[in-house]
């Protein structure tokens, strides 16, 4: 009975409430995710039907060719990259900043109205936002350039703009998750302990230092794992976002082609299953890398907030 | 002097009074941009199809028309089985996954339970690799039967890792002394879950139950895969609606490559009115989330 | 020391989950057990002597065929579906069952139905319609001519050869194409009361296109002349210029090759040298006179980020001009002239010396599902199909007097039911057949003129029934392709500020994606082909 005295067997045997409870979630994952993950080998073949995904022939790298091929890997890994940081940056500073306003105004009518208000563009889908954005932009017809031509200016061309898109993009994605972000960061801020701030009061602490010292301090954890989360899907890019924002447009591609919108691009008519495969297991790759390092540096100055 | 109040009905001082007034510009210039769009899209659904192309979008419609909703609405017992469907998906789903995902998250969240770094890296790891959506779907068809089965439009979405990880961060702000005097009255694992946690928990758990909720709500990617006409009545809403516009659209698109007849649905408005039929629901739902969302449940008062 | 065994247990974990995930796949090799079997399973024809034909296939088993095909089932479909089967029980002791993918879904769906293990038998299939990708993936169940002979005589009498030699891919045809030669004609749709505005009496070449713009831009403030740009009309002036200019004597040149490779040859040279437009002559012409037009203001400086094509924005007003296959335009038609009738709408010829194309017989086809437990008896299904008047004509038409009512031998009146079965729209193009083909009358004044003539001119290209095999060089496309959704359609737009230089870095941009590879294998398959043909 050897096995039996390993910690893990002990720990199966005394907590096993907690193992089970783990199960259900644990089952759904391993369904869900951990049998089709098999599928990965599709990267390294050329998929037939009669042969199916483990029969199909072996091309190994070949699949992969394809993206390192065009001269396009590396920028539009950059602008995935960038661009997402980006987001996090100006994503995460808005929605604390929103987060801690709602949590302190008064009006409680005012509160629930305009938290709810700021969920809309959440269910506005990104062919809409595009359509919005083509008719702020349209260079002939556009809302900007109406404007522009109402006070006698110069009308401006924002599609072969280069420059321009990336605040566009940023916006529109501050626009779309500010709302829903929000809503994150304030279940945390509410479950801080009253006491605290009244304690803080008592010592004489002032609004802002308040919200230095107890605030922020105490939604770092939230703050910290949405980080590392982010991380973790830094090499993926919202296909929809990029495609429609920008009506695919080939002019300003050098500043707004991601991967994904890249990826779809090449392999529109082709429908090669193992390339799709190929490009999704490059970004795992990357991701997983990354987020592994960003996670040791975590656990090593707070296990508690690490993600594994 | 009549003295303002705060959100908790004590008086306020000056920087308070202060980061009101600004918090209330800000938000209320926010919340006008975020509107803004929506009533362009409401209008823009009771507009016809040439003065969209003409004018884009307005705040007042130009050629009132209600052609789009009436093209929703043609067969209505269809547009209601699909909300029904909705539904039910939405709340079957939302009570599974949040009961699984918290247990789950109680279980990860606990620093007595030495497993917690393995066990969130193997649901973790999840999130980073997949399979693709070739082997996921056979796997879900032949073998666990998802074709035509209203399974499939909960079992698959069930679980988010992402959403797991968030409740457990929540968790974590749980004093781990309550648990520990819990125990010291004799409770188990289970009950400490469901006396102790669940309740000092329910920003977090209305939060991430929400996002389940919207998942669940706004999905038809897996009735796309897993239904086929004839169930018709499993279809959800997003789905149901989803099919009138890209049925146009696709048709369209397949029209010019082949001489096959083209379609004449008013798809820009029906885009539009798409967002407003599918939205209303859940905004209306929300506000009753809210009270979740207010400051001042104290940690304390459990305690005390 | 307790870091290291946590260390352990995970890797063992995770051990554990391969092992577990290799048991479950290994476990059922997905598709090892029903391979598709050629026609070895059914019993020899003397075992069963008394069946009506004894040299015919063996019908006695009566079999359901699932028939999967795209677009929303319509209402009176299990009513003609009923008829048919009828004919087809008593023909051939099957019926069919139809399936319906929406319009919405089948570009997901259309794969991985061949990928699910679900048991269906027929599909309809295009060139358009992932044809090239699932024949390549053993999607389909290979037709020979000794099963076409064996279990589709009909077909095997009427199908034009050349279709045959289209539906090729690596020698092996895996569709029937329909029986039917269709042409795409251009037209120009142009607002008669702004011709008569400005003194111009026709818009039939792209000169007269041009002064007809040309006054257009000058003078209507807020009009767009031609509104092109969506992905549907990109190329449409490129198309224009490059065909009348590849058409004119001593340059000769026909495209070859998938048009993402961007690949012309000479129509003269019999050793068949391939090469990237850019590389031809009239390139550099086309691009600098699209600069010129785009410059000019004749579509929007924002053409390539549009949303809505060049015909929906005539519609609405905003162009007044529209350029548009034969096809469309009768539709457009109809409906411009019923809302705005005070626009004296006019058609007018844009292939100008350019003989129209005939279509591909592929653009509408039918195939086998390769796994298909009955694939000899859903080809006989589909010889009824596509040959027997009755089925073939309840499958386009309806049902007669109900929906449709015949008018002569080859036209026909559609009825007030064919609401709930419209005319040649429920999926039924892969079975269109000219010997049994009916066309709706009215429409545009000059159509039946303009027809005549294209129909006497069309002609298929040289390199027509070339197919060409792209397994080795798939990177080389996927990297082509890129740039042909990029920068090419830019050009072909007239964006460009330096036509000579931007056409130069084209050259670069392909060059670096492999077009010398695969422009010498296109020039080795098309040199093959020329001399076998």
């Amino acid at each position: 009975m050897k096995k039996n005295d390993h910690p893990f067997w002990k720990d199966l045997r005394r907590n096993r409430v907690k193992w089970l409870m783990l199960v259900p979630a644990a089952v759904a994952v391993i369904l869900m995710c951990y049998i089709p993950m098999a599928g990965i080998v599709l990267a390294f073949k050329e998929y037939n039907y009669h042969d199916g995904i483990f029969g199909s022939p072996w091309v190994w790298l070949e699949n992969f060719r394809y993206f390192f091929q065009s001269g396009k890997a590396w920028s539009t890994t950059r602008n995935t990259i960038l661009y997402n940081l980006a987001f996090l940056c100006v994503n995460t500073v808005l929605q604390i900043t929103c987060a801690i306003m709602l949590s302190e105004v008064a009006g409680k009518k005012f509160k629930r109205i305009t938290q709810s208000v700021m969920f809309l563009p959440y269910f506005i889908s990104w062919v809409v936002v595009g359509a919005f954005v083509y008719n702020l932009f349209n260079y002939e017809f556009g809302a900007v350039n109406s404007f522009l031509k109402g006070l006698g200016l110069a009308p401006i061309d924002v599609y072969s703009n280069k420059g321009a898109w990336p605040f566009i993009l940023i916006a529109f994605s501050a626009f779309k998750n500010v709302g829903y972000g929000t809503v994150m960061y304030l279940a945390s801020i509410v479950n801080i302990d009253d006491h605290l701030f009244e304690a803080a009061e008592l010592d004489g602490a002032n609004m802002w230092q308040k919200i230095r010292h107890i605030t922020l301090p105490c939604i770092r954890p939230t703050i910290v794992i949405l980080f590392l989360l982010a991380i973790g899907t830094i090499m993926k890019g919202d296909f929809q976002m990029f495609w429609q924002v920008t009506g695919n447009n080939p002019m300003v591609l050098e500043t707004t082609d991601v991967i994904d919108t890249y990826v779809t691009r090449s392999l529109l008519t082709l429908q090669e299953f193992g390339m799709t495969s190929a490009a999704g297991l490059y970004q795992s790759g990357i991701s997983f890398v990354l987020v592994l390092v960003a996670n040791y540096f975590v656990k090593k100055v707070e296990p508690d907030y690490a993600l594994f | 002097m009549h003295r303002l109040k705060d959100a908790n009905g004590r008086p306020m001082g000056r920087d308070r009074i202060i980061f009101n007034i600004i918090s209330y510009v800000v938000l209320t210039l926010l919340s006008l941009i975020c509107l803004l769009p929506f009533l362009l899209v409401i209008s823009g659904s009771f507009s016809d199809q040439q003065s969209i192309q003409l004018h884009g979008y307005q705040l007042l419609p130009q050629n009132f028309s209600l052609d789009a909703y009436k093209m929703l609405f043609r067969i209505p017992e269809e547009l209601l089985r699909a909300y029904g469907v909705t539904i039910f998906v939405t709340a079957a789903g939302t009570f599974f996954g949040l009961l699984f995902t918290s247990m789950a998250a109680f279980v990860l969240a606990n620093k007595d339970f030495r497993y917690r770094y393995q066990v969130s890296f193997f649901f973790y790891f999840t999130s980073i690799f997949g399979g693709g959506l070739v082997p996921w779907y056979i796997f879900n068809t032949k073998y666990l039967h998802f074709h035509n089965n209203i399974l499939s439009l909960i079992i698959p979405t069930v679980i988010n890792v992402t959403y797991l990880l968030i409740l457990k961060s929540y968790m974590m702000n749980i004093p781990q002394e309550l648990y520990e005097s819990a125990r010291l009255d004799g409770a188990g694992d289970w009950i400490i879950y469901c006396q102790v946690a669940m309740p000092l928990c329910k920003a977090g758990l209305a939060t991430v139950g929400l996002f389940i909720a919207l998942n669940y709500w706004n999905d038809w990617y897996n009735a796309m895969l897993f239904l086929d006409e004839g169930r018709k009545d499993l279809y959800p809403l997003q789905y149901f609606l989803n099919n009138i516009l890209t049925k146009a659209q696709a048709l369209n698109a397949a029209a010019a490559r082949s001489g096959i007849p083209a379609s004449d649905v008013p798809s820009e408005p029906m885009k539009l009115a798409m967002t407003v039929v599918a939205t209303g629901p859940i905004v209306l739902l929300y506000p009753f989330l809210q009270k979740y969302f207010v400051k001042g449940v104290t940690i304390g008062a459990v305690k005390g | 020391m307790k870091r290291k065994t946590n260390r352990i247990l995970s890797l063992l974990l995770a051990l554990v989950m391969c092992v577990g995930i290799l048991c479950a796949c290994g476990g059922n090799p997905p598709s090892k057990d029903d391979t598709p079997t050629p026609p070895a399973k059914t019993d020899e024809p003397d075992t069963a002597p008394d069946t009506q034909q004894p040299t015919g296939p063996d019908i006695s088993e009566e079999v359901t065929l699932t028939m999967y095909l795209i677009g929303d089932r319509p209402v009176d479909n299990d009513e003609v579906f009923g008829k048919i089967n009828e004919r087809l029980k008593s023909e051939i002791n099957a019926t069919i069952d139809v399936k319906f993918m929406s319009w919405s879904e089948y570009e997901s769906k259309y794969p991985l139905i061949f990928a699910s293990g679900e048991d269906w038998d027929i599909i309809y299939t295009a060139d358009w319609c992932f044809y090239n990708a699932q024949a390549t993936k053993q999607g389909y169940w290979e037709i020979t001519q000794e099963a076409l002979e064996t279990y589709a005589p009909m077909t095997a009498q009427t199908m034009y050869p050349e279709a045959w030699e289209q539906a090729k891919v690596g020698g092996k045809v895996y569709m029937l194409p329909m029986n039917y030669k269709e042409i795409t004609a251009y037209v120009y749709m142009v607002r008669g009361d702004l011709m008569d505005k400005y003194g111009i009496t026709s818009v039939s070449s792209l000169d007269e296109a041009e002064a007809y713009m040309d006054a257009i831009v000058k003078n209507e403030t807020g009009m767009i002349p031609l509104d092109v740009g969506s992905d549907y009309d990109k190329l449409f002036i490129f198309d224009r210029m490059w065909k009348q200019a590849c058409g004119k004597d001593g340059v000769n040149l026909t495209d070859v090759g998938p048009w993402q490779v961007m690949a012309s040859v000479k129509t003269d040279d019999a050793a068949a040298e391939v090469k990237g437009h850019y590389d031809q002559a009239p390139f550099l012409d086309v691009i600098t006179r699209l600069k010129d037009w785009k410059d000019r203001g004749f579509w929007s400086k924002n053409a390539v980020v549009n949303t809505q094509n060049n015909t929906e924005s005539f519609q609405a007003g905003r162009s007044a001009l529209a350029l548009m296959n034969a096809n469309t335009a009768k539709s457009v038609y109809a409906a411009v002239t019923a809302d705005h009738p005070e626009w004296d709408v006019r058609v007018f010829d844009a292939q100008e010396d350019v003989p129209p194309v005939l279509n591909s017989y592929l653009a509408n086809g039918m195939s086998i599902f390769s796994k298909s437990k009955h694939p000899e008896r859903a080809l006989m299904a589909l010889d009824y199909l596509r040959n027997d008047k009755e089925v073939n004509s309840l499958f386009c038409y309806g049902i007669e007097g109900k929906h449709w009512e015949a008018s002569g031998s080859n036209a026909l009146v559609s009825l007030p039911g064919s609401a709930n079965y419209a005319y040649d729209s429920n999926c039924n193009w892969g079975v269109r057949n000219d010997s049994n083909w009916r066309v709706i009358e009215g429409g545009i004044p000059n159509l039946p003129e303009l027809t005549a003539g294209w129909q006497e001119s069309a002609k298929s290209s040289l390199y027509q029934t070339f197919v060409f095999d792209d397994a080795e060089v798939k990177n080389e496309i996927a990297a082509m392709g890129e740039i042909f959704n990029t920068d090419y359609k830019l050009l072909g737009l007239g964006f460009t500020d330096d036509p000579a230089g931007d056409i130069a870095k084209l050259r670069d941009k392909m060059e670096a994606a492999g077009a010398a590879k695969v422009y010498a294998a296109i020039q080795e398959q098309a040199k093959a082909f020329l001399e076998t043909n």
